[in-house]
């Protein structure tokens, strides 16, 4: 009887063992092609699953033998997955990543494919200059936008209108900025909601404020090179703007405990007048909410230098691994992403305009998005961001800036962290830093 | 059996104390995925005033939870039965057979249950790969037994130490072979043992959230934990949503537990007797 | 006969072979790969042996040491949950009223998920969260602390969650055990008159000495190589690297963007950590023995 029983569970285990592996075979069968996608962006771009799927089918129809499988990954898992199944040669065909630094980190390591190995110079051509240089080193093409945003401040126009600013035009100066706080805080309203806890914010204000008194992209990189350093007011200004934001009580009191997105979301809730968004999100909201509540606004202008007053234009990008089974296909299959009819779906479906000359701005209804069009016509583009050193990022900044809020780091003191922590990083990743020091020259 | 009902108003005190910690969290849980957005702003502890299902919908909507469930169940199922198995077999062995290098072995083995998983997942991942299981459940069930055995087999052997030879003994005089002795007697002996490892596994695998997340890269693979982490970055305004999220991924553990605590607990008593 | 004899001489290593195969390909060959990477680096697909450059770089960061400290810290909550586990069985072990009722309960949140838990207790401990809320309520404003986000506090809020989700474990385990010690030797000691606690030191300890053991060490090793999802969902290791432990230092750095072989350093200096805590386990065991 208890033999039996055994038997039984064994058997049971077996079948069940074998039932799994049998289910998970792979759909390779019948001559079909199968491109995987890995991919994120419902954070910052709401809607963009729902245009994947509809490009995954669009595809699949005009490819019957191929098939796509795309899969969302969540914002802490992106690179992880990535990494885990590339060291194994496992990786999908196409890979998401955020642009600037936290692709190219990836190319350096050898984990990349160079994607104008697969597509001609005209191809490529249908992309602006300006966004391949963000992903061009060591005279190749190493990845093409996915989508293209711009940071922008976010704000309730009926907070504005309560606490007697003019909504349509808060501010331009520091100044201005630190007047509308007031007014804001004294009509009883947060004036900033931001989310601190998972440790994304720390580079957003960087891009709103980080770049001010400097002239030109150079002078960034000697920075990140170790030439400059934090200490230099040039550079640091910055950490005494966060600090008198704090002290002043504009930020919210709740900082520390939100994570980015929830601290977002206050402007949504009516808990603050004002938060760092991205434009495709800016635009949900204008959606949901009415172009007569929520505007936006360029970061306000406190420094000297050229890019005082700029627009940071990112793009997130998509690259080919090196271990991709099928990189002809996936180069294709970008490409398609680039064709006017799909460009003109991701602006429709998800708010996000692709850097590509298929873009037509006449397709733009958006009060926001016009406002922003105009903007990047009239001043420089740059973004602090994407010329951060490997690890600066992680192992710097989000600790330091956490610090300034739980600790009441002085701005001084902030400073001199940031040093140290890019040195470690230099000191710790020295063959990335070189490689990263070429393609920051060659980019600017 | 008489036994004077011992414990003055204090002990009673402290532990509706302790119960009201622990289930706050749960009441805070539950009563607000029943609340609308405006009134949890408003009144998030009490109950709500206009009760509604909503949250639910919106929960459910778009998100294969059904397929989560099953999937974590599947892999929970598969993994704690074939580690219990196998550390009856090793403890067996260590326990109650005598061989050149027992102890040795023994000693090998008990380290390795505090390796954390963090640090294998790259080099598991290849060895994946040469195996080409690379995106099946298999590849999952085989890392988390590897993961378990040491501590499940460190308990069942000592389980087992305590066992009488005697007993054994007897069986082999019956004429029993060595399999017969530990399906026949050993087995059912050691059902306590089994049970208070089986349930350390099934709750730490149910939990189990890195090696899934990497390991399983197919929409129709993923598990509840997996699941549960997209109500971490995306619903965040509409708490409510969140947390009747939350409950749907809770209760059916909270039920099978009550159901099973019975046997639970008798399990665990079971045959504890002797020593 | 002859034959069976040389069967049986095997049988014990047939019986550990399905073990040690899985356990080979699961835990030691990971394991040599990890101490063999941690002696080199690895860029553009060339890998160059480094000797103890990892090491040194590892040692310099002081990340390694504010994670090595929080995992210590961690150990100090063993004691608490055993000695707190210990006390709530032997209360419920004296069929106090409703003590079936209590033991459900307490039991609950160890089978609930972690990221569940996470998450609740994120919005129960945020600044402007349930807790804090019920504090201003009830006008105690100086108590409302940002539990997640105070330097001095993070770290022990999230201790605080990990115990309140373990110790139902401890508790049903040791009242498991007293319920199938001997009545007789408490019902001889009441006769001698002892007093509760003379009972619980002299008698229950003693008793449920081996599960206690057990206990301590699978509650060690949950400390240090178990916390993980804690910290991923509750704290991403912040505010400043306050609530950094190994594990999370370890995920950051190999797939963070850091140097991933730096991060496989740090894997050993844990592999060492743990090795000793399970040497010192089977030395006291042995003694005993």
């Amino acid at each position: 009887m208890k033999k039996v029983s055994v038997v039984l569970v064994m058997a049971m285990v077996v079948s069940l063992l074998a039932g799994c592996s049998g289910g998970d075979g792979g759909s390779e069968d019948s001559g079909q092609t199968t491109l995987t996608v890995w991919y994120w962006g419902e954070q910052e771009v709401p809607g963009y699953k729902e245009y994947m799927d509809e490009m995954v089918a669009r595809y699949e129809e005009a490819n019957p033998d191929i098939k796509v499988e795309a899969v969302l990954q969540e914002s802490d898992n992106l690179y992880t997955a990535f990494r885990t199944a590339e060291a194994a040669g496992e990786g999908p065909d196409i890979q998401y990543m955020w642009g600037g630094t936290q692709a190219m980190e990836d190319v350096w390591k050898g984990n990349v494919a160079p994607i104008s190995d697969y597509l001609t110079e005209e191809e490529l051509s249908v992309i602006p200059q300006w966004a391949l240089s963000q992903t061009n080193w060591d005279g190749k093409q190493w990845a093409v936008p996915a989508y293209g945003f711009t940071y922008v401040i976010a704000y309730d126009k009926e907070a504005m209108t309560a606490a007697g600013v003019d909504p349509e035009n808060p501010f331009t100066t520091w100044d201005e900025f630190l007047d509308c706080c007031e007014k804001l805080k004294n009509a009883g309203i947060t004036p900033l909601g931001m989310g601190l806890k998972d440790g994304y914010l720390p580079a957003w204000i960087g891009i709103f404020l980080g770049q001010q008194n400097l002239n030109s992209v150079n002078e960034m990189i000697s920075l990140m090179s170790g030439e400059e350093s934090f200490t230099d007011p040039k550079y640091s200004e910055w950490l005494d703007k966060i600090v008198e934001l704090k002290d002043a009580g504009y930020i919210n009191d709740d900082i520390l405990s939100l994570d980015l997105y929830q601290g977002q979301q206050l402007i949504e809730s009516g808990k603050a007048a004002m938060t760092l968004h991205t434009q495709p999100y800016a635009v949900s909201l204008e959606q949901s909410m009415g172009s007569d509540k929520i505007g936006v606004a360029m970061a306000p202008v406190y420094g000297d230098g050229e890019l005082a007053q700029s627009v940071a234009v990112p793009s997130q990008v998509y690259v080919i691994p090196n271990s991709a089974k099928h990189k002809e296909e996936a180069a294709d299959f970008l490409m398609f992403l680039q064709e006017e009819e799909n460009v003109k779906s991701l602006y429709e479906m998800a708010n996000a305009m692709m850097p590509s000359n298929n873009f037509k701005e006449e397709w733009v209804t958006s009060e926001i998005d016009k406002e922003i069009l105009a903007w990047q016509a009239e001043y420089p583009s740059f973004c602090y961001q994407l010329y951060f050193a490997p690890m600066f990022e992680s192992d710097g900044l989000i600790p330091t800036v956490q610090k300034m809020f739980s600790e009441d780091l002085p701005a001084a003191d902030a400073a001199a962290e940031l040093d140290e922590a890019l040195a470690k990083c230099i000191e710790q990743n020295p063959e990335v830093h070189e490689a990263f020091l070429e393609w920051s020259v060659e980019e600017e | 059996m008489k036994r004077k009902r011992k414990g003055g108003i204090i002990p009673q005190i402290l532990m509706i104390l302790l119960v009201v910690v622990i289930l706050f969290p749960l009441y805070f849980m539950s009563v607000n995925s029943f609340k609308t957005h405006e009134e949890y702003v408003n009144n998030m502890i009490g109950l709500p005033h206009a009760f509604t299902v909503q949250n639910y919908v919106e929960a459910f909507e778009g998100k294969p939870f059904g397929q989560w469930f099953l999937n974590s169940m599947l892999l929970t199922i598969a993994a704690v039965l074939v580690t219990g198995i196998l550390a009856l077999l090793a403890g067996y062995a260590f326990a109650k057979m005598k061989f050149r290098g027992q102890k040795a072995l023994f000693r090998v083995i008990v380290p390795l249950m505090s390796v954390p998983p963090v640090v294998m997942i790259i080099p598991q991942f290849q060895i994946i790969k040469i195996f080409g299981l690379v995106n099946t459940r298999v590849s999952v069930i085989i890392i988390y037994v590897g993961i378990m055995l040491p501590m499940t087999i460190y308990l069942m052997r000592n389980f087992m130490k305590t066992v009488p030879d005697s007993l054994l003994d007897a069986a082999k005089i019956d004429g029993c072979g060595r399999l017969k002795a530990l399906t026949a007697i050993m087995m059912p002996l050691s059902i306590p043992a089994l049970i208070t490892s089986s349930l350390v596994n099934i709750v730490w695998v149910w939990n189990e959230l890195l090696i899934s997340l990497v390991f399983l890269q197919r929409e129709e693979l993923r598990t509840l934990m997996v699941g549960i982490t997209l109500f971490k970055g995306r619903f965040t305004l509409d708490i409510p949503v969140i947390m009747a999220g939350l409950v749907i991924a809770t209760v059916p553990i909270v039920v099978i537990y009550i159901f099973a605590q019975k046997y639970l607990v008798e399990g665990m008593l079971a045959g504890s007797v002797k020593e | 006969m002859k034959r069976k004899r040389k069967i049986g001489r095997l049988a014990p290593y047939l019986y550990l072979l399905p073990t040690f195969i899985v356990l080979i390909v699961v835990i030691v060959i990971p394991i040599i790969y990890v101490i063999v990477q941690s002696f080199y680096t690895t860029f553009a697909n060339e890998t160059v042996f480094v000797g103890l450059r990892n090491y040194r770089l590892a040692f310099e960061d002081e990340l390694l040491m504010i994670a090595l400290k929080n995992n210590l810290k961690l150990f100090l909550c063993v004691p608490v949950l055993t000695v707190l586990s210990l006390a709530i069985a032997s209360l419920l072990y004296n069929k106090m009223r409703g003590w079936r009722f209590y033991r459900s309960v307490i039991f609950i949140p160890y089978i609930l998920a972690i990221p569940v838990v996470g998450i609740v207790f994120s919005y129960l401990l945020q600044y402007n969260g349930v807790i804090n809320t019920m504090l201003r309520a009830a006008g105690i404003d100086g108590l409302a602390m940002d539990w997640l986000g105070d330097p001095n506090l993070a770290f022990p809020s999230v201790a605080i969650v990990i115990m309140w989700k373990q110790i139902g474990f401890g508790v049903v385990l040791f009242l498991a055990r007293m319920m199938s010690i001997d009545r007789a030797l408490y019902e001889s000691a009441d006769v001698d008159g002892a007093t509760w606690f003379q009972k619980f030191v002299h008698i229950t300890i003693p008793q449920t000495k081996s599960i206690i053991e057990f206990y301590v060490i699978i509650t060690l090793i949950e400390m240090l190589s178990w916390v993980f999802n804690f910290i991923y969902v509750m704290t991403a290791g912040g505010p400043g690297n306050q609530t950094l432990v190994l594990e999370y230092l370890i995920y950051k750095k190999a797939f963070g963007g850091g140097d991933f072989n730096i991060a496989m350093a740090i894997s050993v200096v844990l592999l060492v950590i743990a090795s000793i805590l399970i040497a010192i386990h089977q030395i006291v065991m042995r003694k005993e023995d």
